[in-house]
């Protein structure tokens, strides 16, 4: 009998995040496992998994920081990699990528001067993010919260038709928490592609269009984000887990 | 160039802030140079002892300003941004060398009262061989910054490799700075022309390679 083929879904070429046949392996530890995945233009995908799925390195790889062992990654039909694409990308990580020394504002400015942001933009941001009472602290100053806004509004600021956002939600208070997802649902709308990965799943589900499931490297399930129950994660986890 | 003022304007920014690395890259120097004093090196031999000193208290400068690039990932930050990564490696050169040259210009203070080093006679052109030297090891000491950065072993390594790829600038600096001081002064162009060679070399190599070097 022959064995059975696996079936690629068969993913969009030319705009958003297109991961085709991923690979990323650190020495002998498999990070991803041949994913092919999208997050097509005007779209939320949420991306989940239990700890140590792999999520985080999706998001390196789309963001052009991590250099896949094997497979394509486009970002609007390009490899995000070089210098042209960058721009469109905004990208929030577990960590800030700011500066502890340096206040919120002169991080904000730092990395406006690299994305050739006006400095208009950068005082917006500050307003837009409720950062105007600490924008004169020093970010190791800064609450866990606060200073994952800071990360937002820095990965924001120059205006990105494609987010990449790991935990976005972690340490924001119920408030800005929705204020986020309506910058989200802003972005979606005007045509930007979103992936985000995270652990709330019932934000995920409010928010997101699609989920792509994630366990040891592997993607195991995507699917449209309002059929899937708590439950069935549960048993992807634990079903991957037992394997 | 906005982007080279930018990444030496934060550099700069946050050393000052911290005020304690010039003091520690200072005092290492300092003291290389009372020990020298105190065994009996005079005169124009001294120049290597300012060079030692001065190579010494880089790897402890160069080490610092890629540790601040990564305990939140900062170095992946500035990889994203859209601009050429060669300014950015070029921002970050102009920041370690501006701390590099302040160190130098302590050391010959230093220097001529442990050593009684005559600098008095040849100030112009010892401050251009000061300055070369100084840009020289500074621009391989950021490359290998970059290209250790992230690594868990940079602090260990940075100095390990820095001091003897840095050999050749060392002894080229030495020699043109000890040839400055002399009676009479002799010429220094073969040493000023590896200078620029090696200065040239890193870099270009820095402007080229940056890009790879802080990629996962």
């Amino acid at each position: 009998m022959a064995p059975p083929v696996h079936d690629r879904p068969a993913v969009a070429e030319h705009s958003g995040v297109v991961l085709r046949g991923v690979w990323k392996t650190y020495g002998a530890t498999v990070a991803l496992r041949d994913v092919t995945m999208e997050a097509a233009p005007g779209r939320i995908v949420a991306l989940l998994g239990p700890n140590g799925a792999g999520k985080s390195t999706v998001l390196r790889v789309a963001a052009g920081a991590s250099r896949p062992t094997r497979g394509t990654v486009l970002v609007d039909g390009v490899d995000p990699r070089p210098n042209g694409i960058r721009r469109a990308i905004g990208f929030a990580g577990h960590h800030t990528f700011l500066y502890g020394p340096l206040t919120a504002e002169e991080n904000l400015r730092f990395y406006g001067d690299l994305y050739g942001v006006p400095s208009a933009s950068v005082t917006a941001a500050l307003q837009r993010f409720g950062l105007e009472a600490v924008r004169r602290r020093r970010v190791q100053e800064l609450s866990r919260g606060l200073a994952q806004r800071v990360n937002l509004a820095r990965a924001l600021l120059h205006g990105p038709r494609i987010l990449l956002l790991d935990e976005p939600f972690t340490g924001l208070d119920t408030a800005f928490a929705d204020q986020l997802a309506a910058e989200l649902i802003r972005l979606r709308q005007a045509g930007g592609a979103v992936l985000v990965a995270t652990h709330e799943w019932d934000a995920a589900r409010e928010l997101a269009d699609d989920a792509a499931v994630l366990v040891r490297g592997r993607l195991v399930l995507r699917a449209p984000a309002h059929s899937l129950a708590r439950s069935d994660l549960s048993a992807l986890y634990a079903g991957a887990a037992g394997r | 160039m906005r982007t080279l003022l930018a990444v030496m304007r934060k550099d700069l920014t946050i050393e000052g802030r911290s005020r304690d690395l010039i003091p520690a890259m200072t005092l290492l120097a300092l003291l290389l140079l009372a020990l020298s004093g105190s065994a009996g090196i005079r005169g124009a031999s001294g120049a290597i002892v300012i060079w030692i000193a001065v190579v010494v208290s880089a790897a402890i400068g160069l080490t610092r300003s890629f540790g601040q690039e990564t305990d939140q990932e900062q170095i992946y930050g500035l990889r994203m941004a859209p601009v050429d990564p060669g300014w950015i490696f070029l921002g970050k050169s102009a920041a370690n060398f501006l701390l590099v040259v302040a160190v130098e210009l302590i050391s010959l203070g230093a220097a001529v009262v442990f050593l009684d080093f005559p600098a008095g006679g040849q100030i112009a052109p010892l401050a251009g061989v000061l300055f070369l030297g100084g840009a020289a090891v500074v621009s391989l000491g950021t490359l290998l910054g970059a290209v250790l950065a992230i690594t868990r072993l940079r602090e260990a390594l940075l100095p390990l490799l820095l001091l003897p790829l840095s050999a050749p600038a060392v002894m080229a600096a030495s020699g043109a700075t000890a040839k400055l001081v002399g009676t009479p002064p002799e010429p220094v162009t073969s040493e000023v022309a590896l200078l620029c060679a090696f200065l040239t070399l890193f870099t270009a190599l820095g402007m080229v390679l940056f890009e790879y070097a802080v990629e996962d």
